[in-house]
């Protein structure tokens, strides 16, 4: 297990600008009895920002995102969420776009592509008010932004993967959000798949100053298009963009699964590493390694 | 055969139990399917058969408790739904507590049945010993009992169908949500926890009251095959569940036709129907979609 201690930014003048969007303090979770899910793990996520989560399996980062949801309630510390407690987050809570793990949708649902989107209306219009032109119209444009344009009455469970994925983007964005949660969204997509996705990603982020967070495995792609980079393996280790990813940090916080992961990522972490060079530690936390 | 037609309709004038047998049918046909494509989807027939088959626990429980209680007595099915209804709860909290839960959801329901059908087995063969006169035949509990329906049942299924169609018209839109992925309603902010045990409720009181009339073998059934049907010729939630409600009471009432013109048992009589229904179902969705699989 990976023992690491975790510094956070110093909040200094540097860092007095922009609102935290999420501000996690301290926060240590576990399911029931069991060792810690997650241990003093701390840190900000400012407006417009963009942050990866690597980490292996096991190593926090699906609870990370329903603390962040108000869907877990951590078991000290705070999650601060738009500056407010995210398990009491209310009406609020539809500035939150989530986008969950396997989105896989079974053959023969009953709901169109269109059903599928307007779902993001529901919990904004609350109970006994159904989705009117105003919604269908937002539910379009959704779809528009993500590509989908055309597929609207087709059933959602026979649109591809990669188009699926675009769907539950679609969904996540029908109520404006302010924060996108994505949680894996590119496993199980091919290689082209995956581009098109951080492209996406990448040009509804300029469009609606969206504040990003996404976890996945894909390590150069966040190392492409994410602000920082988190390793979350019970605790958390950061790295900004210039010291991104170098084999020790993640040897470190992968432990045991590095070799083939590093079999695999070798080649692009030094094509990367060639055409970006460390410019020190412009911004954002540090972590020390014991 | 079509001869004799008139002579169905005819009894149905002329018997009023019959009439209550008929308007029994379609409403316990009515419930029953409404809620099916959600069961359907939600993978909960086997929660539903599991609750159909605790009904015989309850049934068991009132019958060894409730001295000189009959089968048909009021008492004896607000326990059974008491019963029932803990058995419910139980299935709830196993099913929804997902990745911490002690033990997998089917195991838990399997558990949950058979115990109930063990305690239903024991607590019956104790008030048998005590009191064999009062004793009705099992067979009625597995298949109903079309003969014995009165009013009061009448009134309180049709209470159950209007309460089922209320909760599915004014929720459906939750309800598919949290069909379609309950932890992604859930991080959007839809109350599932009220919406399961809400449906969980529904299903209770359907199976209870429905077994009553038409047993708990045509129960499971209807739970799932009008769902499985209406699923199938139609691509959106609500016309298949107005396609499943349609089959449910078709089926019934001509199962019940059958029933009454060939004499065979109603409940294998209606089963059936929806078996056929359920066939032609699929060769008109093989014609509409050759390449589907």
């Amino acid at each position: 297990m990976v023992t690491a201690m975790v510094h956070v930014a110093d909040p200094g003048p540097a860092h007095a600008g922009p609102k935290p969007v999420i501000d996690l303090r301290q926060v240590s979770f576990s399911y029931g009895s069991r060792p810690a899910v997650l241990e003093a793990v701390d840190f900000k996520v400012t407006d417009g920002e963009f942050l990866g989560l690597i980490g292996p399996n096991g190593g926090g980062k699906t609870t990370l995102l329903k603390l962040v949801l108000g869907l877990l309630r951590p078991h000290s510390g705070e999650v601060l969420v738009l500056g407010r407690h995210a398990i009491a987050l209310g009406q609020e809570r539809r500035l939150l776009g989530y986008v969950p793990q396997d989105t896989g949708i079974s053959k023969h649902f009953p709901a169109t592509v269109l059903d599928v989107a307007l779902m993001g209306t529901y919990a904004n219009l609350g109970l006994l008010r159904w989705p009117g032109r105003m919604e269908r119209e937002a539910a379009r444009e959704a779809l528009r932004q993500t590509g989908l344009e055309g597929l609207e009455h087709g059933l959602a469970g026979k649109l591809s993967g990669g188009q699926q994925q675009r769907l539950a983007i679609a969904r996540a964005l029908v109520s404006q959000p302010r924060l996108l949660l994505l949680d894996e969204p590119t496993s199980g997509l091919d290689t082209g798949g995956q581009s098109q996705l951080f492209a996406l990603l990448q040009r509804l982020r300029e469009q609606h100053k969206l504040t990003v967070v996404m976890v996945s495995h894909d390590v150069t792609a966040l190392a492409h298009y994410a602000d920082q980079v988190a390793c979350l393996n019970r605790t958390i280790h950061w790295h900004d963009r210039s010291e991104m990813l170098s084999e020790a940090v993640l040897r470190k916080v992968y432990a045991c699964e590095l070799d083939a992961f590093f079999i695999q990522h070798r080649q692009h972490l030094e094509e990367f590493h060639g055409d970006a060079a460390p410019a020190g530690h412009a911004h954002g936390p540090h972590c020390e390694h014991e | 055969m079509s001869l004799d037609e008139p002579s169905f309709i005819e009894a149905l004038a002329a018997t009023p139990l019959l009439q209550r047998a008929a308007w029994a049918g379609a409403l316990a046909g009515l419930s029953c399917a409404s809620l099916s494509p959600l069961v359907v989807l939600r993978r909960m027939a086997f929660i539903g058969d599991g609750m159909a088959h605790s009904a015989f626990g309850g049934l068991g429980l009132a019958l060894f408790v409730l001295a000189g209680s009959r089968y048909e007595d009021f008492s004896v099915q607000a326990v059974t739904l008491g019963f029932c209804l803990l058995v419910a709860v139980a299935i709830g909290v196993a099913s929804r507590r997902g990745e911490a839960a002690a033990m997998a959801e089917d195991s838990a329901i399997g558990i949950g049945f058979s115990v109930s059908m063990a305690l239903g087995a024991l607590f019956i063969a104790l008030r048998q010993r005590r009191e064999p006169q009062y004793m009705t035949s099992m067979d009625t509990f597995l298949f109903g009992n079309l003969v014995n329906i009165g009013t009061g049942d009448v009134v309180l299924l049709c209470a159950v169908a209007l309460l089922v169609l209320a909760v599915l018209v004014l929720f459906h839109k939750e309800m598919l949500f949290y069909s379609f992925d309950a932890r992604l309603a859930e991080a959007s902010g839809i109350n599932t926890a009220l919406f399961h045990y809400l449906f969980l409720l529904l299903l209770v009181l359907t199976v209870v009251l429905a077994s009553r009339v038409v047993g708990i073998v045509l129960v499971s059934a209807s739970l799932v095959l009008p769902g499985v049907i209406g699923l199938k010729v139609c691509s959106r939630l609500v016309p298949a569940m107005v396609a499943a409600a349609v089959t449910g009471v078709v089926s019934f009432e001509l199962g019940l036709y059958g029933s009454y013109r060939f004499n065979v048992p109603p409940g294998a009589a209606i089963v059936l129907v929806q078996f056929v229904i359920l066939l032609l179902a699929t060769v008109l969705e093989r014609l509409r979609s050759p390449q589907a699989e």
